[in-house]
């Protein structure tokens, strides 16, 4: 019950960020009314996932695809163009930390001294910046994956 | 479609005025950020609508086109450069759906220049809506990073100010790395009052969160999906912009960091 009840407030959560994030980004009313319940839907998937312990990268796999479905029925019904809706939808998951993070490693490597120290930085630094790749990679493939519908 | 290029007197002033309409279309959508196979296909439908074959060459910031009458006579060609505005998805929108409007509809050239000419002067979301609703959205971003009502509080002012500052110093012309990197200090040294006054139970995830909102995420997704179909070139300079940003982002984070002597 608790498990159903955080992922239906990350999922609320979700469609705010998504839409205050596409409005930075100039997105029109009519496409971000849509990516905000897209979005919900996406993140909570990755959310539940993840609670049930499933590795962050095919949760987001997982939540991509759902995202790219939405978005290819939305975009087919209203003739607004598919990326649009759905890269703005994905915008919650893009992960900002891991990318921020490797740039910290990367200052905490040129300070460090030390074998120890500068191993571990430079660990910390690849793993955040494959991580990076890697998810953003994911996001892209899912939402890519779905085909065209022929007709609705 | 070809009696339409016919019945003009001049083959050679429509091909021209066509050749300058379709780089004016392609260069308006690659500045404002679209996949680079939505403009190739963007400008193929239209080019078909009129009877004119088309080859579009995408680079980082112009577009090389190239025209042709379908029995090859004659030839046009264009370069197109692109003016710096940042992304601007309705933009991006109204132009992918002026390709089915003149599919849909037969338009003239004379009014497919005048209508990419109105989407192109269109303004953009009112500044303060979108300040609110970049605020509220990166403060329910420290929500979904696990933070609490307080931090959502401080992550919120601290958004207001440094996309404050964003906002102001675009305006006034600033280079745009200089811009994050003001921007991400701002959120980041306001953000981390939490931590110096002990006011949250998650100040460390407030400050973290912070600057969230200057990570270039539609740059890192077009990027990818340029390369999923193949666009290498598009794919190695949105990609590069992108770490660029970011990379000014966290010296921006770090720097605060080192003023205020948190650890991290």
């Amino acid at each position: 019950m608790d498990l159903i009840f955080s992922t239906i407030q990350d999922g609320i959560f979700a469609a705010i960020a998504s839409i205050g994030f596409g409005s930075i980004s100039n997105a029109p009313w009519k496409t971000l009314k849509h990516c905000g319940w897209i979005a919900a839907v996406g993140h909570a998937t990755r959310f539940l996932l993840m609670s049930l312990g499933l590795h962050i990268i095919f949760a987001v796999f997982a939540g991509a695809i759902l995202i790219g479905y939405f978005s290819r029925t939305v975009s087919q019904r209203t003739g607004i163009l598919f990326e649009s809706i759905a890269f703005v939808s994905l915008l919650p998951m893009i992960p900002g930390m891991y990318a921020y993070r490797t740039m910290q490693s990367f200052i905490s490597f040129i300070q460090s001294a030390g074998y120890a120290e500068n191993a571990a930085s430079i660990q910390m630094m690849s793993y955040n910046a494959l991580m990076t790749l890697a998810i953003i990679l994911m996001m892209a493939i899912g939402v890519m994956l779905v085909p065209k519908k022929r007709s609705l | 479609m070809r009696t339409k290029s016919q019945s003009m007197n001049n083959e050679h002033e429509f091909l021209k005025l066509f050749c300058v309409t379709i780089t004016d279309y392609a260069s308006s959508m690659l500045e404002c950020g679209a996949l680079s196979s939505t403009i190739e296909d963007s400008v193929h439908r239209i080019s078909d609508e009129y009877g004119i074959k088309t080859d579009v060459s995408i680079l980082p910031r112009r577009v090389l086109i190239a025209i042709w009458t379908i029995d090859q006579e004659h030839s046009y060609n264009n370069i197109g450069r692109t003016i710096k505005h940042g992304i601007n998805i309705s933009k991006v929108v109204e132009l992918s759906q002026l390709a089915s409007e003149v599919e849909a509809t037969h338009m003239s050239i004379s009014d497919l220049q005048e209508k990419i000419r109105s989407i192109n002067s269109e303004t953009r979301m009112n500044p303060n809506l979108v300040l609110v609703l970049t605020a509220m959205a990166n403060a329910s971003f420290c929500r979904l990073f696990g933070g609490d009502a307080i931090a959502m509080g401080i992550v919120f002012v601290a958004t207001l100010c440094g996309f404050l500052i964003k906002q102001k110093m675009l305006k006034n012309k600033f280079d745009g790395r200089l811009t994050t990197f003001a921007s991400a200090i701002i959120a980041a040294i306001i953000s981390s009052c939490g931590i110096a006054y002990g006011w949250s139970e998650t100040p460390h995830t407030a400050l973290a969160t912070s600057v969230l909102f200057l990570v270039p995420g539609i740059p890192f997704l077009n990027a990818m999906g340029d390369m999923l179909r193949g666009h290498h070139l598009c794919t190695v300079s949105r990609i590069a912009e992108a770490i660029i940003t970011t990379a000014c982002l966290s010296l921006g984070l770090c720097l605060a960091m080192l003023l205020m002597n948190i650890e991290w």
